[in-house]
């Protein structure tokens, strides 16, 4: 007979704790900050793409992401303390502070995966759900 | 198989609460009932394995032959404007759970026989995978059970992680009263978790689209891949639903559109057509005077055994209520369940990627529905 050992982890315990797990904080900025100094990886408008893109090159000097051909570029130093593009947002933007040059002595660290998303405002909300008002829950 | 009465453990609501399953009781009686199990020699399990392995293999070639045809995707009930949407989806393969619940009639003796199969929002999960092998190891630690669903889940969201944009997953429900959608949903986020899925919530509601009619979340970051337990010919049909269609490919939906092949009561006809005479399947057509005078009638999209009627020699003998069009129906010859003293059991027997990987026993009169009580079983040492 097998022997086993369920383990169920932090997203249960809260849930069954809160009976709140899709709850959404509202207080939050909608940015992420470099807790360090930071890289990103940009395409040549200093737009960023994913770090895959400046790690790994495939030679054609192109690539397609978020649906775009992008050139690629290099790398974006974001100043700890600043807030981090998601993808697809420009790196010339003021707000967020760096440089395409990389600092003589510093090490930078990679992007938290909280920011490497792409982000884009939603027009409308509420079009999904409204079948669960007739039927009830969505199980079978 | 046979039923055996057991004594239900001391303060067992508390226990089955602390591993998440809190609707085990509602003002009717009990959802969990351990006053009794099943008990299966081994050689009943290793044929129900057999089944369940062997009739999701002819879903597959049937979802083959669906996606290559018109009016059987509008037969089980695709809109048409999901018809290329589901035909692509099939066609690449993209990330998918593949995972399921097979409903079988089994009374004892001869093969199981095919209900239905959920396997877009399939529950009952964590009541299978986790609180009857907890119930298990407590009551009869000498005895074994069919049941790897927990194990095989997390392998297999390991398997679509590096499929995942950022290893990173949304995972969308009903905010239910009951709680159960969303309990289920929280568990499986967190067998991805511990599959190394960053993830993260949200209600079916708070989905958002942009202007370019992409989904994206409650902080406006695009939905890259969504487990949703919520069904797609709901989705398909709501304000949002062809305004997604054209940029259905760029979210990992899992499940995937695809399922709506397979989510429908329609199918079960056209699996009889394809292989008429199965040992697993029931003699299932869409004309009742092809099936007999003792049928069970369904409509082709419902959940939860809702608007069914069992008729015995064209006489109705049990009718669910519900909310769904009886508008078209599927004929399923009556299979003989039978009643092992407290009620009639109907199998639920879970796939994962063409594996089978635990079972599940619903126990009622003869229309197992939303609120049949959920009983343990355990394989004979």
């Amino acid at each position: 007979m097998k022997k086993k050992q369920i383990l169920l982890t932090s997203a249960m315990a809260t849930t069954l704790l809160s009976i709140s797990a899709c709850s959404s904080s509202d207080d939050w900025d909608g940015n992420v900050y470099a807790d360090n100094d930071t890289q990103v990886c940009t395409d040549d408008m200093g737009i960023r793409i994913d770090d895959l893109w400046c790690d790994d090159d495939d030679g054609d000097g192109y690539i397609s992401f978020g649906g775009k051909k992008h050139k690629k570029k290099g790398w974006y130093y974001v100043s700890r303390g600043s807030p981090l593009p998601y993808y697809g947002d420009s790196t010339k933007d003021s707000k967020f502070r760096g440089s395409t040059m990389a600092a003589a002595g510093t090490s930078y660290a990679k992007a938290p995966s909280t920011s490497n998303m792409t982000r884009s405002a939603a027009v409308s909300r509420g079009g999904f759900g409204s079948s669960s008002r007739s039927y009830g829950g969505g199980r079978s | 198989m046979k039923r055996l009465t057991v004594q239900p453990r001391d303060g067992w609501q508390g226990i089955v609460e602390g591993q998440g399953l809190i609707w085990h009781t509602d003002p009717d009686g009990v959802y969990w009932d351990e006053s009794g199990c099943y008990s299966f020699p081994l050689a009943e399990i290793e044929a129900i394995e057999e089944a369940t392995e062997e009739v999701y293999s002819l879903y597959r070639e049937a979802g083959t032959e669906i996606a290559s045809d018109e009016r059987l995707l509008s037969l089980c009930g695709v809109p048409s404007n999901y018809h290329d949407a589901v035909r692509n989806a099939w066609r690449s393969q993209g990330p998918a759970l593949d995972y399921g619940r097979f409903d079988f009639g089994y009374n004892g003796s001869g093969p199981p026989k095919l209900f239905e199969f959920n396997c877009d929002t399939p529950t009952s999960m964590l009541e299978t995978a986790v609180v009857q092998w907890e119930w298990k190891e407590q009551v009869f630690p000498q005895a074994d059970q069919l049941n790897s669903l927990h194990e095989r889940l997390i392998e297999r969201w390991a398997e679509l992680r590096p499929r995942l944009p950022g290893g990173r997953a949304w995972f969308t429900h009903v905010d239910d009263p009951a709680h159960e959608d969303t309990i289920t949903t929280t568990y499986m986020r967190d067998l991805a978790e511990q599959a190394g899925i960053e993830t993260r919530a949200i209600l079916i509601e708070q989905i958002g689209i942009d202007a370019a009619g992409r989904i994206v979340d409650q902080d406006d970051n695009l939905i890259t891949a969504l487990f949703k337990l919520y069904p797609w010919e709901w989705l398909a049909v709501e304000d949002f639903g062809q305004k997604i269609v054209p940029h259905l490919a760029e979210t990992n939906w899992i499940e995937p559109v695809w399922k709506m092949m397979w989510s429908n009561k329609a199918v079960l006809a056209v699996l009889w057509d394809m292989f008429p005479g199965h040992p697993n399947l029931l003699p299932a057509e869409f004309d009742p005077n092809q099936i007999g005078k003792d049928y069970v009638s369904k409509p082709i999209l419902a959940r939860e055994g809702a608007n069914i009627e069992v008729v015995e020699q064209g006489r109705v003998i049990a009718r669910s209520e519900g909310q769904y069009s009886r508008n078209r129906l599927i004929y399923q010859q009556r299979y003989p369940l039978r009643d092992f003293g407290k009620g009639y059991p109907v199998l639920g027997s879970w796939i994962v990627n063409g594996t089978a990987a635990g079972l599940g026993i619903r126990e009622d009169g003869l229309i197992t529905a939303n609120r049949s009580r959920f009983l343990p079983h355990i394989i004979e040492g």
